[in-house]
């Protein structure tokens, strides 16, 4: 149940030490010294099977995640090593940042992997642009349909598909300590944005000093309020006219809508003291499940990420799980879901032909099967392949697995994380300015101002 | 000229005897040769390294370029957003400040511990072990150690507020708009105080205890003597300490990205960490130079000022006279 914000939190002290490294790595980068990894053998020792199959060696690079992950990618590159003689698969795991930058090295370089780790959406699309990635196949090829619609979104583009889920979907929802709404007597989660208010002022008058625990420190903890309130108050469309560029898209009255009231939650002081210089990891789930806080907006990754904190406190059921709150009257759809619909592996443009042949053959034969999709089950996760509902019912923790894929199967719209969807370069001043929001330093006409100006200059090319 | 003779002539009288006044070339050749070819792997690597990396630094500043694709020139297009981008005109602030008060607060404090560890009192040395224990610990594991410690939740320093009824302790400390920056410079200063202890140590050890003596004989009480003689004789030592104070916080990035990441907001978000988050957050590499760029100026153009009105540069002695 890993993916690009959990994997970002666990590997922050990784990413500490690399951090150092990689501003002088500027000028490493600046001088041309571009240190490629492990490029790609060519050929093979082994004998060729048929001589109408091309045979190679291909290299994937994943990002790295503790857990049972690793263990299964490396037994899936066995085992299709041993199916297919003369074919050799190499994996390579790098912890989140550093690969982020090594596979841009490697890019830049032309010695990219054959496949590489991706979150979809615009960084992807970074790499389309350049002519680094190249398609896997069109939206109609067979394999495609073995996959829930709303999972390959995010790396569809002209109707070709980048990449193939290799781990499953991550929707965002609220997590709340069910024996501290019991003690402050609040019998349900709140349906709505106004019940969740009043629930807050009701916790703060008993004495709980932190209804709400968050770490916003990176900033991606935040935007995941802005992306359900704007989606609950102006539909999908908001955002839509965002990521296609449009001019003044944040000057949507959606936009201030969904600050005002994140303002109103922060002013009503929902969330802990320091907030904002904590990142999501072991402090923040403590105050879930020690009671010090209420509840907490999360991806559904925090069920596995508590499991490994507190076990008895989500084997024992105390852990609730909820839909984000409606906001009555407004637009959008209250069944709509907000996270990141999967975790892929795309394919570099700049390899031999007979790699990507293997490297097709290599995904569709280990990740778009029924097999697969078990696999996942056993390792917490919710596959976005079709039919995994049969596993998930038996699965351990199926109180948490089963809600979350039923309610990925039926959300009209699966709003992917806004962060990945815009890519580098507008994502860097959202953080920004968002936690200056959730600060109150910054008004939502500032806020909105920064970014209209921010996508100006990146639609101007800077 | 002079033949073989040349060679038995004392050097006093070869210097006066060779019309440029030097060695006699065949010597000078010889020398020449050994020298390239001694200094070929060092300035093989200051050119690689320092030199060609700053030069491209300038170049790349011209273009807008995100890490992957084909370079685009963009002529002064990066350079005209930084001087319109109020996030970098901040973090040119926030860096000015925590530098100035950075050398305000550590000048003294390690010159008041600098003498201390120099004089002769009883148990000296294991204070000065004590002073000197941070410098031994790698920033990273400072920055981890400070952030667990200032945890309002589950600190150390929430726990004395609690339970100790020490409760002005109980601070939102990197998450305070108004105390971020502030905790930060404190933090910064107990890791270097320690170094810029050990100069000053090492230069009040260095000044003649006769000039003390004649000054007491003379009636001239402590704090004379600190002006007159100490200040005086520790000059190259404060100009020493100093440029490293300036330079380096000009440069700082580990300890403040490991705590803050620049937050809260752009509170501390100085113009290295702005620089980071430019070329490996934003991926914007050609702006990112620019910022480089103007970070390398500022330092060389701080530490040439302080040279240049420090007197630094002739390197005279401050003990002419003296015995």
């Amino acid at each position: 149940m890993l993916h690009t914000r959990y994997a970002r939190w666990h590997y922050r002290k990784l990413r500490i030490l690399s951090a150092t490294l990689a501003i002088s790595g500027l000028s490493i980068m600046t001088s041309g010294i571009a240190v490629a990894s492990q490029p790609v053998k060519h050929g093979s020792n082994h004998v060729k099977s048929s001589k109408s199959e091309p045979t190679a060696s291909i290299s994937v690079w994943f990002v790295s995640n503790p857990g049972p992950v690793n263990n299964y990618m490396t037994a899936l590159a066995n085992k299709f090593d041993s199916a297919h003689h003369g074919d050799h698969v190499s994996v390579k795991f790098i912890a989140n940042t550093p690969f982020k930058q090594q596979l841009l090295t490697a890019m830049s370089a032309n010695k990219p992997p054959t496949l590489f780790f991706s979150w979809g959406g615009g960084v992807l699309q970074q790499y389309i642009k350049a002519g680094d990635a190249a398609p896997i196949g069109t939206v109609s090829a067979s394999w495609v349909h073995s996959f829930l619609p709303s999972s390959l979104g995010a790396v569809t583009f002209s109707k070709e598909v980048y990449g193939v889920p290799i781990q499953g979907t991550q929707p965002v929802f609220f997590y709340y300590n069910k024996q501290v709404f019991k003690k402050y007597h609040i019998s349900s989660f709140p349906k709505t944005w106004s019940e969740l208010l009043s629930d807050v002022a009701k916790f703060k008058k008993e004495g709980l000093a932190s209804p709400i625990e968050m770490g916003n420190l990176s900033g991606w903890e935040g935007l995941m309020y802005l992306e359900y309130l704007t989606d609950r108050v102006g539909g999908p469309q908001v955002f839509e006219a965002i990521q296609s560029h449009q001019r003044n898209s944040w000057s949507n009255p959606a936009i201030k809508t969904a600050l005002m009231d994140i303002q109103q939650l922060v002013r009503a002081g929902a969330f802990q003291s320091g907030f904002d210089a904590v990142d999501f990891g072991s402090e923040t789930d403590a105050l879930l499940y020690t009671g010090r806080s209420a509840m907490t907006l999360m991806g559904n990754w925090e069920v596995s990420s508590l499991l490994g904190e507190d076990k008895s406190f989500v084997t024992s059921n105390n852990l609730g799980q909820a839909v984000f709150p409606t906001v009555p009257g407004e637009k959008g759809n209250p069944a709509n879901l907000e996270g990141n619909t999967a975790d892929y592996l795309a394919m570099a443009n700049h390899v031999s032909t007979a790699q990507k042949y293997v490297a097709r053959l290599f995904l569709e034969d280990e990740f778009t099967t029924q097999q697969f999709a078990k696999t996942e089950v056993t390792s917490g996760q919710v596959p976005v392949i079709k039919g995994s509902a049969a596993y998930l019912k038996k699965a351990n923790l199926h109180q948490y697995l089963v809600p979350t894929y039923n309610a990925v199967s039926s959300a009209p719209h699966f709003q992917y994380s806004w962060d990945q969807s815009l890519g580098s370069q507008l994502s860097a001043p959202l953080y920004l300015n968002l936690s200056k929001v959730f600060e109150l330093s910054e008004t939502p006409s500032q806020f909105i101002q920064a970014m209209n100006r921010a996508m100006t200059s990146v639609s101007g090319g800077l | 000229m002079l033949g073989k003779s040349e060679y038995s002539l004392p050097p006093s009288i070869k210097k006066r005897n060779s019309r440029r006044g030097d060695l006699p070339k065949k010597v000078v050749g010889s020398y020449w040769k050994a020298d390239l070819v001694g200094l070929m792997p060092t300035m093989a690597l200051y050119v690689f390294l320092v030199l060609l990396p700053i030069v491209i630094a300038g170049l790349l500043s011209l273009y807008s370029w995100n890490g992957v694709g084909s370079l685009r020139f963009s002529g002064f297009a990066n350079w005209d957003a930084f001087f319109h981008d109020p996030i970098a005109a901040h973090s040119l602030e926030v860096t000015i400040v925590l530098a100035l008060v950075s050398w305000a607060i550590q000048t003294p404090i390690s010159m008041a511990l600098g003498f201390f560890i120099a004089g002769k009192q009883r148990y000296r040395t294991v204070y000065a072990a004590l002073y000197l224990l941070p410098l031994l610990l790698s920033t990273v594991g400072i920055g981890l150690v400070w952030q667990a410690l200032l945890d309002p939740n589950f600190g150390g320093l929430a726990w004395l507020a609690q339970n100790a009824g020490l409760s002005f302790l109980q601070q939102n400390w990197l998450g305070s708009n108004s105390l971020a920056l502030w905790t930060i410079i404190v933090l910064i200063a107990w890791q270097f105080i320690p170094f810029h202890t050990l100069l000053y140590q090492m230069g009040r050890r260095q000044v003649p205890n006769v000039l003390y003596e004649a000054a007491s004989i003379d009636g001239a009480t402590k704090w004379k003597q600190f002006v007159h003689i100490t200040l005086p004789q520790l000059r190259y030592t404060i100009v020493v300490s100093s440029t490293l104070m300036l330079v380096g916080s000009l440069t700082y990035f580990d300890m403040i990205y490991v705590l803050t990441d620049g937050g809260p907001g752009d509170t501390t978000r100085v113009l290295s960490l702005d620089m980071y988050q430019a070329a490996f957050v934003a991926n914007t590499f050609g702006y990112a130079s620019v910022l480089a760029v103007v970070l390398g100026v500022i330092g060389v153009v701080v530490a040439l000022l302080l040279v240049r009105f420090t007197g630094f540069s002739s390197l005279s002695s401050q003990r002419e006279g003296i015995a």
